[in-house]
């Protein structure tokens, strides 16, 4: 909310700098958000008179004004509607600089030369208009510099601050200037003024010309109504077109900027209608029927239903309470008597309304938080003054003021013990009573250590024990509270089960090359085809956002891939083709409407381009499937897992079905590995890309590793070693082989390694070579070579029998 | 024959003195190590002695032949770099053999960082689900529906009772709904708001903090936030706690630290204030309590909250929040 310091001053003295008076309000939870000078930068410009107007010779628009300065006489072309001889007004002679920048010369224009400027009120960032020059009190003598004119004239003062502060949703007492005002006052014990009333009643009575029913009292606990006759319409005094200008509000007619002017000023929305414009000269506030449509001020025909709070006349609805007004009874130039309301409205109410409507306004902001229900008639009242000094007319004798649910204030006990248990302080009671009246709450004695509280009916937010000792607090200054360090206890709860393999995983995949990526939650809905998900794929059990902020970011993802893949084009448009990255994180699975997803954490991992880059010491060598597996064996045997195996599959989404693989671990599945397929990659925009890609399962692989490891005695005997190089068709996987030598070797195999491979594809012998190095070793003797080498003997007879392979000879 | 092996490797070691280039170098090569050479063929010998003194002397053969081996390659290498005119030259500025090595990402580092040094206070991590539900998202948090208090978070709606989560808190709900005090726990995570423009994503990280015991304090509060922050920008870090309002907690504090950048002299990071909005923290409303079936006159507590990528933009200086999504390598590589 914005606040001219002007404005403010008008309610309390303040005598410090606004730096200084932003950061007391930003410590009593005021936060200044922005602190604007405005009307500072005015120097150079005077106060002239327009001694006599000619019109332009060559344009009919433009006029020629002879103009005393104050020290000479100049001729300045100007084009306002407004300038008659004899009107002062703000002058710019040539070199002159305005707020905006613009620097004012002495020019010709059309031909005929202009020595300077006069402004309008826009052109000095005043207010926003520019429908003439400002015309100056008559009483000033030329010459006098505009700036220091206020001195004399309190209603021009202008050079000012604007506070822009962010109101938190439990102070709407916060939302007008006298509220801000109230607490400078409470912070820097100052007295605060209340505005001026003064009601000069000489209308009829407000009885036989008005009546108001209430017929839901609940969303409408209050209403009060006033009418003024004989208004004249038109535009409102600089003063107030000023402030509504720093206060961001568009300046209307006088009426209207009336009910703005006490809405900023007192946080008190109020309405004016054209009295005029009321059939039956009646306000009854009633819900809307389902079906009923109503037009709002701003030309908006608005839908409503049974849960629309509206005022109607004898006949309509002629305002959505509480939010806007209707076209149907607005103030127009024409209007001559109005009818000003000031209510009170349910804030919950107002708000539904307004989040329906999608409509939010000045009015609704400060319903849906909650004014000051006993303030409505003060409000009234001092809007009906500033329209009978601003507009004339005559004030209708009482007002109307239905009230059928009076506030009560509540009684709130306060504990100085409790206070001081939360806080940690040593408050006495004396203090405490002390800070409550400071903040105008009624305080009363109820026994030895408790005060009974009623808080002023503005303190909308103040309900129960804890909404006091927050206000303590604040009062006290947090910054008195002394710093202790709470001793900890250890409780029932205990570090997330996958917390600790989150932090080895991420330091093993970053050891071994990888970076980390971190993606969006949401995806686009397109990422399952693009994955080339098969109808009843739970790729495609997605989780939509009903309000997505862009369709591609629209539903949950289901797997990382499209994120990392989207990452690896992102990159590869930075030359950056030679990738290894990762990311942990959550996909989300559809349970059902209305039902949260089932989480799963996935580890996916990607490798691109080239393993290893040509250098001194090597050559290029690009990525291939046994560099992806590599990896993951690596992070699954440094995680602790064994048995590890890995399947062939043909029907893995994303994978090239010719090179990849499922992982197992004791059978159960833990992910996969393998190519991405190269329809997938052409759909995220990577043809020219190699991509090799795992997947991990976190739930099923932290089932899988060993709570603790145990240690195995280091073997004390030597091991010995022998080779077998074989021949054996193509398709026979080399585990199967070194499956059947475990088997045969039983528990005498310490270990079997590959160490040659050779395939010659030209060849149209459908064999390969595959040689094994086996490491006999005993746990508890050394073992005899006749022995060692009468089971290599059985084992190599074995694997030709089962796999129909040979030795290789020489 | 020991002798006269011995005495061939004599005059093998002198005559290997004298040579003085690559030709007589092969010559003695072939001379006492080729496959008919003087060495080999001494070797061959072997069957002749008695069984019992073969180990002994092939191993010494062995040791002769390799031996000479060895130094024939020296005064190879020797000739090669006399030929060049120069010793041979390590080149230590020439690049090793760099195994790759990875990065993790700085918000990774920074949440990090962060449970580190809460961990050791005493807090527990842990996790709950991003798609969470209304209850825990507002409700239980003293959020009713048509609060205004909801507008502090746009939020991303699943259905009329799921959303995003909007925040890390709703994790203060679960735990307290099955545990009994004390608790202590903080809980990291991705919380979605429906906001994106350059200063904001619409998903970022928070990590939640939550103490619940008899007898705790705003004092320990700003205590315990003191170490924290102490830690995590350096023991002479200023900070000051000032009013704010969070629904579920009151009195509520906003904690700002003395502006990393310029000081507290006045920047652009810091809006000119000298201070750093850091994180939101408060006592424990009793009305979350109420949810929980907590007795709010036997517990108290404080609850924490701050955003991951602030803390990890000015830790590192970063300057655009949309870089760590983006994962470009020429980002990720500096850390």
């Amino acid at each position: 909310m914005k606040i001219s310091l002007n404005w403010l001053r008008e309610y309390v003295d303040i005598d410090m700098q606004p730096e200084e008076l932003g950061r007391l309000l930003t410590m009593s939870g005021l936060e200044l958000e922005g602190l604007e000078p405005s009307g500072q930068s005015l120097g150079g410009i005077v106060v002239a008179r327009i001694i006599s107007i000619s019109p332009h010779p060559e344009a009919d628009r433009l006029s020629l004004c002879q103009v005393d300065t104050g020290n000479g006489e100049v001729q300045v072309v100007c084009g306002a509607p407004n300038i008659f001889s004899g009107a002062l007004a703000p002058f710019a002679g040539a070199g002159v600089s305005l707020p905006s920048g613009a620097t004012i010369s002495d020019s010709k224009i059309r031909g005929v030369r202009s020595q300077g400027m006069l402004l309008a009120e826009d052109e000095m960032g005043l207010t926003e208009d520019h429908t003439g020059v400002m015309i100056l009190p008559p009483n000033l003598a030329p010459g006098t510099p505009f700036s220091s004119m206020s001195s004399d004239l309190k209603r021009f003062e202008l050079a000012d601050w604007v506070f822009d502060l962010s109101i938190t949703p439990n102070r709407p007492d916060w939302t007008s200037v006298l509220g801000v005002a109230r607490e400078i006052a409470a912070l820097i014990g100052q007295r605060l003024r209340r505005p001026e009333i003064i009601i000069e009643e000489g209308g009829s009575h407000i009885a036989g010309l008005a009546s108001v029913s209430i017929a839901d009292p609940v969303g409408c606990p209050r209403y009060a109504a006033g009418v003024i006759q004989g208004v004249d319409i038109g535009p409102s005094p600089f003063w107030m077109r000023r402030r509504l200008f720093l206060s961001g509000i568009r300046s209307i007619n006088n009426i209207v900027d009336v009910t703005n002017y006490v809405l900023l000023e007192m946080g008190q929305p109020l309405h004016a209608f054209d009295y005029n414009k009321l059939r039956e000269n009646r306000i009854i506030v009633r819900r809307a029927e389902k079906g009923e449509t109503f037009t709002t001020l701003d030309g908006e025909t608005r839908p409503l239903n049974d849960e629309s709070l509206m005022i109607c006349d004898g006949e309509r609805p002629v305002a959505l309470a509480g939010i806007m007004g209707g076209l149907n009874s607005e103030i127009t130039p024409e209007t001559q008597d109005v009818l000003l309301e000031s209510a009170f409205f349910d804030p919950v109410t107002i708000r539904r309304c307004s989040k329906r409507l999608g409509l939010s306004t000045e009015a609704s902001y400060r319903f849906e938080r909650g004014v000051d229900i006993e303030g409505a008639t003060t409000a009234l009242k001092r809007a009906m003054s500033l329209v009978y000094q601003l507009a004339g007319g005559s004030i209708a004798s009482g007002i109307i003021d239905n009230y059928p649910r009076p506030y009560t204030p509540p009684d709130i006990r306060l504990r100085i013990d409790k206070i001081n248990r939360l806080l940690g302080t040593s408050l006495t009671k004396d203090a405490v009573t002390g800070y409550m009246k400071a903040l105008e709450m009624d305080v009363r004695d109820s026994g030895e250590d408790q005060l009974l509280i009623s808080p002023p009916s503005f303190r909308v937010d103040i309900t129960r024990e804890a909404d006091l000792i927050e206000e303590v607090a604040r009062v006290f200054g947090y910054e008195n509270i002394p710093v202790t360090y709470p001793s900890i206890r250890p409780g029932q709860v205990n570090d997330a089960p996958e917390l600790a393999l989150s932090d080895q995983i991420r330091q093993i995949m970053s050891g071994l090359g990888f970076a980390e990526i971190i993606t969006y939650s949401f995806i686009s809905p397109k990422s399952a085809d693009m994955l080339g998900a098969e109808e009843e794929s739970p790729l495609r059990k997605f989780v939509p956002i009903l309000n997505p902020l862009a369709i591609d970011q629209s539903v949950m993802r289901t797997s990382l891939i499209p994120g990392i893949l989207n990452t690896v084009a992102v990159n590869v448009a930075h030359y950056e083709k030679d990738l290894k990255l990762f990311e942990w994180g959550k996909v989300f699975f559809q349970m059902g409407e209305d039902l949260q997803p089932n989480e799963k954490l996935l580890l996916t991992a990607v490798i691109t381009g080239l393993a290893q880059k040509k250098s001194w010491h090597c050559d290029d060598r690009a990525v291939d499937f046994y560099d992806i597996k590599g990896v993951l064996e690596a992070l699954l045997a440094a995680l602790g897992l064994k048995d590890v195996t890995f399947k062939r599959e043909k029907d893995f989404n994303s994978y090239d079905p010719e090179v990849s693989a499922g992982v197992y671990c004791k059978g159960s599945a833990l992910g996969r590995v393998g190519r991405v397929s190269s329809n997938v990659l052409e759909a995220h925009g990577l043809e020219k890309i190699n991509a090799f890609l795992f997947e991990l399962d976190i739930a099923a692989l932290l089932k899988e590793i060993p709570e603790t490891r145990r240690f195995q005695s280091i073997a004390r005997f030597p091991a010995v070693y022998r080779d077998i190089s074989l021949l054996l068709n193509r398709n026979i996987e080399s585990a199967g082989v070194v499956d059947i030598i475990k088997e045969k070797g039983s528990d005498l195999i310490e270990s079997v390694e590959i160490f040659d491979l050779y395939e010659d594809i030209k060849s149209d012998r459908p064999e390969k070579s595959l040689a094994f190095r086996i490491s006999y070793r005993s746990k508890d003797r050394t073992l005899d070579g006749a022995e060692v080498n009468s089971l290599h003997e059985t084992i190599i007879d074995e694997i030709k029998l089962k796999t129909g392979g040979r030795l290789r000879e020489g | 024959m020991k002798e006269q092996l011995l005495e061939l490797e004599k005059k093998a070691l002198s005559d290997l003195k004298a040579i003085n280039d690559a030709t007589e170098l092969e010559q003695f090569r072939v001379a006492y190590l080729g496959k008919k050479g003087l060495i080999t063929s001494v070797m061959k010998r072997l069957g002749e002695l008695p069984p019992d003194e073969r180990p002994e002397f092939g191993k010494l053969a062995n040791q002769v032949k390799a031996n000479l081996s060895r130094l024939l390659e020296d005064v190879r290498e020797d000739l090669l770099s006399r030929a060049a005119g120069q010793k041979s030259f390590l080149d230590v500025t020439l690049p090793g053999r760099i195994p790759a090595y990875g990065h993790l990402h700085p918000l990774t580092l920074v949440i990090n960082e962060v449970c580190r040094i809460l961990s050791r206070m005493g807090f527990k991590v842990v996790k709950g689900p991003n798609v969470e539900l209304d209850y825990y998202n507002f409700e239980a948090l003293n959020i009713p529906r048509d609060h205004p208090a909801r507008d502090m978070q746009d939020t991303f709606y699943i259905s009329d009772n799921v959303v995003l989560r909007t925040h890390t808190s709703p994790i203060q709900i679960r735990v307290m709904e099955t545990q009994k005090p004390p608790v202590s726990i903080i809980a990291p995570g991705k919380v979605y708001r429906r906001d994106s423009d350059v200063s904001h994503t619409p998903m970022f990280h928070q990590v939640e903090g939550l103490l619940v015991d008899r007898h705790v304090t705003f004092g320990d509060l700003k205590g315990t936030l003191t170490g924290f922050l102490n830690e995590m920008f350096g023991r002479e870090t200023r900070l000051r706690f000032r009013p704010s309002f969070f629904p579920f907690t009151e009195p509520s504090a906003e904690v700002d630290i003395r502006c990393v950048i310029c000081g507290g002299k006045g920047c652009r990071t810091c809006s000119n204030t000298g201070w750093l909005e850091i994180l939101g923290s408060g006592m424990v409303d009793p009305a979350v309590y109420g949810f929980v079936d907590y007795d709010a006159e036997v517990y108290s507590g404080f609850a924490f909250g701050m955003g991951i990528e602030r803390l990890a933009m000015l830790k590192y200086g970063i300057d655009d929040i949309q870089l760590f999504y983006r994962n470009g390598m020429r980002f990720l590589r500096q850390f």
